[in-house]
């Protein structure tokens, strides 16, 4: 494979990512500067201050994990999809495993990247699919499904889940495995016991933070443990 | 409120939701081009394979898609239609606009108290509170990808550590927070359909590698362990 090829494919997806990011970023502006500055609706600042005091405060650290725990997995196109369309942990990530468990891809290889991005091409199409007939048609498909069929979609996620889990475990050395649920555990207990001291809105929050968190554990992690199998681990250029 | 959600669903703020997801549509079909043209010029990929990650993509995604429904309709009902889609097809997650809204708009949303210029400041937070993750992806994506390379040369070992820990971590809290989240209303449902969609992959898993005619599973695991955790979600809830 030509490596000048992979270079310009690598030079591509920076490029356009970070156009359509930052296209994205004005235009969602938009909305609310309308809503604002056309229509007159001036908030007070106050509000505006305080409300994203609350979220900032404590999604804040969130904007900066998230984004580098999710790499390794989503690689540079996956990140630019994933992040702008959203839902990454219930849709974009598992998509992506799977598509690297299906097509026995090895994990971070420049096939299962590229593999990974015609998965997420679809999913975001699909996604957006189904929104548009949330919006258009959502209330009157409320009130003809009955609640049960609509209800058990809930499950969809956790059934998901669990054929994630049993993916992952088959491909990672048992005493990793358990490692890991150890790892996992301890951040839910501290998640778990965090709120009981916090306001419940904050609470709702910071429960938000807690996957990205133990990602970043998970990550370092990985760089101990391969610094300690292999050759000492570079982290400078 | 009645007045603010004339003003939420007028058509002007229609016209501004819309152009938001065309930036996400474009995306979608320059990265699927970019993709298409690397497979072409290095048959990195067969056919076979592009369409077999396309499917799962779909596959994959239906289920969760259709589980923001309901949480989707109730935003719409607070909020109007445009900010919903323009909010949920981007970044967001049906839940974390919900918590959003209400934390921008002073607790007002979807009380009579909800003024239109409520509805501007929820439009604010939500806005900003979601700029986060994309001013963090467009910066930092670039250096993430040059660490990994780097990592990737200095030892191998990093990345195939890194793209296997992270999200078998991050799929693991998140099955934590959907199982406690049911046992805390007292119901083991998604603990069941978590189970049932574990099985399912296990069982897909075994089939493949003991016979090859049955490797076509893996590529409908997704769905399969969808539909498991929906049966069984439904009949222990």
């Amino acid at each position: 494979m030509n490596n000048e090829r992979i270079d310009k494919f690598n030079k591509d997806v920076h490029f356009w990512g970070r156009i359509t990011i930052a296209i994205a970023l004005v235009m969602s502006l938009l909305l609310p500067s309308y809503l604002t500055f056309v229509l007159g609706y001036i908030p007070s600042a106050e509000n505006i201050v305080a409300g994203l005091v609350a979220v900032a405060g404590f999604v804040g650290i969130v904007w900066i994990v998230e984004p580098i725990s999710y790499f390794p997995v989503l690689g540079p196109a996956g990140s630019y999809m994933s992040f702008l369309s959203g839902n990454i942990g219930n849709m974009r990530l598992p998509v992506i495993s799977a598509v690297q468990s299906a097509l026995e891809l090895e994990a971070g290889s420049k096939k299962a990247e590229v593999a990974g991005i015609f998965a997420l091409v679809s999913s975001v199409i699909v996604n957006l699919i189904v929104l548009g007939v949330v919006v258009g048609a959502g209330q009157m498909i409320v009130n003809i499904i009955p609640s049960s069929l609509l209800g058990s979609f809930n499950y969809a996620l956790p059934g998901i889940l669990g054929a994630m889990l049993v993916m992952y475990a088959s491909s990672i050395k048992r005493n990793h495995v358990i490692m890991l649920i150890a790892l996992g555990g301890a951040v839910a207990a501290a998640i778990k016991f965090s709120p009981s001291f916090l306001p419940s809105k904050v609470a709702t929050l910071i429960v938000m933070g807690d996957v990205g968190v133990a990602a970043i554990f998970a990550i370092a992690f990985s760089l101990i443990l391969a610094g300690r199998a292999g050759k000492p681990v570079k982290t400078d250029k | 409120m009645k007045e603010t959600l004339i003003i939420a669903n007028s058509p002007m703020m229609w016209v501004l939701s819309l152009a938001i997801i065309s930036v996400v549509i474009a995306q979608v079909l320059i990265f699927y081009r970019l993709a298409k043209n690397f497979v072409k010029d290095t048959n990195l990929l067969s056919d076979d394979e592009v369409a077999k990650a396309l499917r799962i993509g779909v596959i994959g995604t239906i289920g969760p898609a259709i589980a923001v429904f309901a949480i989707a309709v109730a935003l719409i009902a607070q909020v109007g239609g445009p900010l919903t889609l323009a909010r949920v097809g981007v970044i967001g997650s049906a839940a974390f606009e919900m918590i959003a809204a209400k934390l921008g708009s002073a607790g007002t949303v979807a009380t009579p108290d909800f003024t239109p210029d409520m509805l501007s400041a929820a439009a604010w937070v939500m806005t900003l509170g979601g700029s986060g993750w994309l001013i963090m992806v467009f910066f930092a994506t670039k250096k993430l990808d040059s660490f990994q390379e780097a990592a990737k040369k200095s030892n191998p070992l990093v990345i195939g550590y890194m793209s296997t820990f992270a999200p078998f971590v991050i799929f693991l809290t998140l099955s934590y927070k959907e199982v406690s989240k049911g046992l805390e209303s007292s119901t083991a449902a998604p603990l069941a359909a978590l189970l049932a969609g574990a099985v399912v992959m296990y069982a897909i898993k075994t089939a493949a590698s003991r016979n090859a005619s049955m490797k076509w599973m893996k590529e409908w695991a997704m769905g399969f362990a969808v539909i498991a955790g929906m049966i069984a979600g439904s009949i222990v809830g």
